[in-house]
């Protein structure tokens, strides 16, 4: 098995990291680094650093150290140019005088020019690589989990807490980022301990173990979101136990990013889990035990150590060459590592040759996850509590943390107050984005004192670890410099999740869903080539090809629009007068079976929010439609309402179980008249009134309504005899040579009416009284929603009155939204325009300061003079749609 | 492997009315009965049946009156069966909440599924999911692409007792 790596074969072993097998192959620099192109090596193989960030098959920014190694893969290095072995722009290191800290802010900013050059070349010289823009999204499934308790990281402390959880009679579940339980963990103690915790965890069923699984948030609920290989998982637990580890703190100071220096557990994770010889002679630098075990487990894999400089107090006897107590103080070399000098605790220097230096400091707590459980039940545990926890310990705490998620005890502990630490005066804090002690210190001096504004000047922690190794360092320096002010320059900045770089696919990860809703012709018309826009959240049709010609059709012959989307509802019980009495402004107690009533829709403040008609029933029930986007939302306003007064109605939303289509036009009635024996003459079926009559043998609920300023039939039918209707009334009005027609027809059909669209020539100030449709109310009635507001509303003239108006023939329709002036003054908005086929000139509502909105006045509308009309444009009698 | 069908034409018959004569209410064979709130009951049956079911529930509540309603909503909802091992998997691919534990007999339960109101009816290796009929078409696809990845295919409903429920009960009209 093998990768292609740069042009050549790599062979790879099973279990290999990319990491693993390029450094068997002999590969030192993996990357270079963001903004100087110093060369970067292996540091800290846990997935925490940028050095080892490579393309795989085009994918950009893959950590070569948590990623398998797969036979065929094709890998690259990144930001280099012409390689990464010979990197030319490797000269920028050169030039740190020429770009200093927030140069970007401060140079090529005159003449204008210069920077959107600059800005091109920057972009093309540093940075983390180009992704391919080409591929094609890969589509991310999103996975629900419900277990009762969901434990993060399975090393010894998480392993236990579920074995614990699970004794507990609860549903386990274990994440963790690695391959396998202790897949990064060299042989010895602690991977014994895990291989044991891990079998008993996978013989428990009420135990399940996903590896490969990374936590990257924990939200509200709780909630925890975490990336498998394939989907994304949103986790949604009782509990968390937080067992997440701990790292080794980044040490500073000179040369500290030379390739060939090794975090202590990365080292050890290379000889021991990769079996892969790190070097041949290194310096292991001890400030705490564990890193002992990472000095045996280097020489165990033949490499000699040199020596071991440990803290006070840690025993290195036997381990090494040389045991000396001090520090490290710099490094040497210019590619890779050569050496370092070693500051002993008498204050002595020794300079020491090795070629890899394993820094086992202090342990910290991986703090990204901790940091965001706020108020949620989660308990950490391990290295996420006690950072440095013996391996007896981490079990014990372990147990102890899983039996109390299992009993549901108060869960939420503080997490340990990240510390700053000391900091070197010299080296690079952030390897990431390339930052300099030296840089930070200067930002200081320009006044960016605190961390947090550092951290947003100098880019440290902003880079792809999140500030995992940088984040104290920068507040330990914040406080060097400004010590009389420490604790506020050294206060922690915040984190939000992701706790990892995620790609952009994998955010969006279930959310492809774009939710058309459509009524039951929805294919029907498609099939018949028509367009569609949105209307709310449904898809309604704009037109089928000519609106001219289905605009004819209604004024003149006939035509047939579906209005299905309409929302409709059924209300009925005891007290249904009663509540839609005190719901609409108009009466509605003395509406008789068959007859109909306009009716508006008034939030408390008097505003309209919707409109529709009421019909009374036989029974005592009542149907009334709202418009095509209020459906959903009238229903819940209506139940809010009911459960206020505690009237006894039943509310029944009925939208989508009855279709609807409108026949309207000169022959409306003979054509229906043609698939109906019912009586549909103006005596018997008169406008305003409403019948059940049969049609196409379909029983159906016949309104008479005149939108569109015609004779006009509204059919409410059962949504599975759509289709059938539909051909029915086309087939049978061939005779006038009907048409279907659009939104965009019936929109200039309604505007030659002078009828209103709500939301579209209303805003969210619209009353009533603004918009002439005083008719509408009654305020004598006891009470209903807005009266109140309508009434005080009613002492003062409106500021704004929506008007129609009209321009000369010839006259260019001004778009819609277009402002209204009056003596060059601005006195209003279009909310409505068209150009009217059968009046020859454009028409519209508008609206206009009251004082000026009197009929026959001049308003100008994008330059052009517009004449203020009084009554509807198109039979203002309403003598059509009355026939 | 799970597979999925949709039911058309399964019968949705919606009651309203006071608690006390919605608890006393006796469900027809053959059917599935949810509880969506104290004032209001909903039945499914097999496909054909929806004019039976309403003659059945409105001769039980008679007596209530303009009190209850009882109304015929099978072209209001889609009815959509998941149906074998795996079908939780699916579903929690469509849906962030945690489905109840059936012991055999079918629960009723409500959530979004889809990113749609969802009214289902949970049965161990069975969740049947109602919809809105206007987001059909979304919920079919939805449903389709969450399935793909656990080797879900899509096949007819089952000729007879496609909801489940066995073949005895209310006369198909």
């Amino acid at each position: 098995m093998s990768i292609e790596f740069e042009g050549r074969e790599v062979a790879i072993q099973p279990g290999d990291s990319l990491a693993a097998a390029l450094y068997r192959d002999g590969v030192r620099v993996f990357s270079r680094s963001f903004k100087y192109h110093r060369p970067r090596g292996l540091y800290c193989l846990s997935g925490d650093c940028p050095n080892c960030l490579v393309t795989v098959d085009g994918e950009v920014n893959v950590r070569a150290c948590q990623c398998a190694a797969k036979d065929g893969q094709v890998v690259s290095r990144q930001n280099a140019w012409p390689s990464v072995d010979r990197d030319a722009l490797n000269v920028i290191d050169k030039m740190h005088p020429l770009m200093p800290v927030g140069f970007y802010y401060k140079t090529m900013a005159k003449p204008k020019f210069a920077w959107p050059l600059a800005e091109g070349v920057i972009r093309r010289v540093a940075g983390l690589g180009f992704s391919d823009k080409s591929d094609a999204p890969v589509d991310i499934d999103r996975v629900n989990r419900h277990p009762d308790v969901l434990v993060i990281g399975a090393g010894v402390a998480g392993l236990s807490a579920a074995i614990a959880a699970a004794a507990g009679g609860k549903r386990v579940m274990v994440i963790d980022e690695q391959s396998t339980p202790g897949a990064r963990v060299a042989a010895g103690p602690t991977k014994e301990a895990i291989d044991r915790l891990a079998a008993t965890a996978a013989s428990n069923p009420g135990i399940e173990v996903s590896s490969g699984t990374a936590a990257i948030g924990i939200y509200e609920g709780p909630m925890v979101l975490a990336l498998a290989a394939d989907y994304v998982a949103h986790i949604h637990p009782q509990a968390i136990v937080i067992a997440a580890g701990g790292m080794e703190v980044h040490r500073i100071f000179p040369n500290n990013d030379l390739p060939g220096i090794f975090m202590g557990r990365g080292a050890a994770r290379l000889a021991g889990a990769h079996g892969v010889k790190p070097g041949e002679r290194a310096v292991v630098w001890a400030e705490q035990p564990e890193a002992i075990e990472h000095a045996r487990t280097l020489i165990a894999a033949g490499v000699v150590v040199e020596a071991v400089i440990t803290a006070p107090g840690v025993d290195a006897s036997g381990v090494g060459n040389r045991q000396i107590e001090g520090s490290i103080v710099e490094a040497k070399g210019r590619k890779k590592l050569a050496g370092v000098v070693v500051k002993t605790t008498g204050g002595a220097t020794e300079e020491i040759s090795c070629d890899i230096l394993a820094i086992g400091s202090e342990i910290q707590q991986n703090m990204h996850l901790p940091r965001l459980i706020y108020d949620l039940p989660c308990i950490l545990t391990g290295d996420s509590a006690h950072p440095g926890s013996s391996l007896s310990e981490a079990e014990s705490n372990g147990r102890e943390a899983g039996a109390a998620a299992a009993a549901g005890l108060p869960l939420y502990v503080n997490p340990p107050a990240s510390k700053p630490r000391t900091c070197g005066t010299a080296g690079y804090v952030c390897l990431c984005e390339d930052v300099s002690v030296k840089e930070v210190e200067q930002a200081i001096d320009e006044g960016f004192e605190s961390a947090e504004l550092l951290k947003r000047y100098t880019t440290v922690t902003m880079g792809p670890c999140q500030g995992r190794l940088c984040a104290d360092q920068l507040r330990a320096i914040a406080e060097r410099k400004t010590p009389s002010e420490a604790a506020r320059v050294s206060a922690p900045t915040t984190l939000r999740p992701p706790v990892r770089p995620i790609q952009i696919q994998q955010a969006a990860a279930g959310a492809r869903h774009h939710i058309e809703r459509h009524t039951p012709l929805h294919q029907r018309h498609l099939e018949m080539g028509a367009t569609t826009l949105w209307a709310g959240p449904w898809k309604r049709i704009f037109s089928y090809g000519d609106m001219q010609a289905e605009y004819e059709a209604v004024r003149h012959r006939v035509g047939v629009i579906d209005v299905g989307t309409l929302g409709k509802f059924l209300l009925a019980g005891p007290d249904v007068v009663e509540f839609l009495e005190r719901i609409y402004p108009m009466r509605v107690a003395d509406l008789e079976p068959g007859r109909l009533r306009y009716g508006l829709m008034l939030e408390e403040g008097g505003v309209i929010i919707d409109d529709g008609t009421v019909c009374a029933l036989e029974g005592g029930a009542f149907y009334c439609t709202v418009t095509t986007s209020g459906a959903e939302r009238l229903e819940s306003w209506m139940l809010d309402w009911r459960e206020a007064w505690g009237l006894d109605v039943f509310v029944v939303n009925q939208t989508a179980s009855l279709a609807a289509v409108n026949v309207a036009g000169p022959h409306a009635r003979d054509l229906l008249q043609k698939l109906s024996d019912d009586p549909l003459d103006k005596e018997t079926f008169p406008y305003l009134r409403h019948r059940r009559i049969t049609v196409n043998g379909v029983s159906c609920l016949a309104i008479r309504l005149g939108f569109v300023g015609e004779l006009a039939y509204e059919l409410h039918f059962p949504a599975a005899a759509a289709v059938e209707m539909w051909d029915a009334i086309l087939e049978a009005g061939k005779e006038w040579d009907i048409r279907p027609f659009g939104l965009d027809a019936q929109r200039l059909l309604r505007l030659e009416k002078g009828h209103i669209i709500i939301s579209q020539d209303t805003d969210f100030e619209t009353n009533p009284w603004k918009v002439s449709m005083e008719w509408a109310v009654k305020l004598d009635k006891p009470d209903f929603v807005g009266k109140a507001a309508l009434v005080r509303a009613q002492r003062r003239t409106p500021r704004e009155t929506l008007v129609p108006w009209q321009m000369e023939p010839g006259m260019a329709t001004p778009p819609e939204g277009m402002t209204v002036t009056i003596g060059g003054n601005l006195a209003g908005r279009v909310t409505s325009s068209k150009m009217s086929y059968v009046l020859g000139h454009p028409v519209g509502l508008a609206w206009v300061v009251t004082e000026h909105a009197k009929e026959g006045g001049t308003i100008t509308i994008g330059g052009a003079p517009a004449t203020i009309a009084g009554h509807a444009f198109y039979d203002p009698e309403g003598v059509k749609l009355r026939a | 492997m799970p597979d999925l069908f949709e039911v058309k034409g399964a019968a949705k018959v919606r009651c309203f009315g006071q608690k006390s004569a919605l608890d006393g209410l006796t469900q027809p064979a053959g059917t599935l009965i949810g509880r969506i709130t104290d004032d209001e009951v909903i039945f499914v049956g097999q496909p054909g049946t929806a004019a039976a079911l309403v003659e059945d529930l409105q001769g039980q509540l008679a007596s209530e009156g303009n009190a209850a309603l009882v109304i015929d909503h099978t072209d209001g909802w889609s009815f959509f069966s998941l149906v074998g091992e795996g079908c939780e998997e699916v579903f929690a691919r469509e849906a962030n909440w945690k489905l109840p534990v059936s012991d055999g007999a079918p629960v009723f339960t409500v959530g979004r599924v889809c990113h749609v109101a969802g009214k289902l009816f949970v049965r161990p290796n069975r969740i049947d999911i109602m919809t809105g009929a206007e987001v059909h078409l979304h919920v079919r696809e939805a449903l389709n692409h969450a399935g793909h990845k656990v080797n879900m295919h899509e096949i007819e409903a089952p000729a007879v007792d496609p909801i489940g429920v066995g073949t005895e009960g209310v006369t198909v009209s």
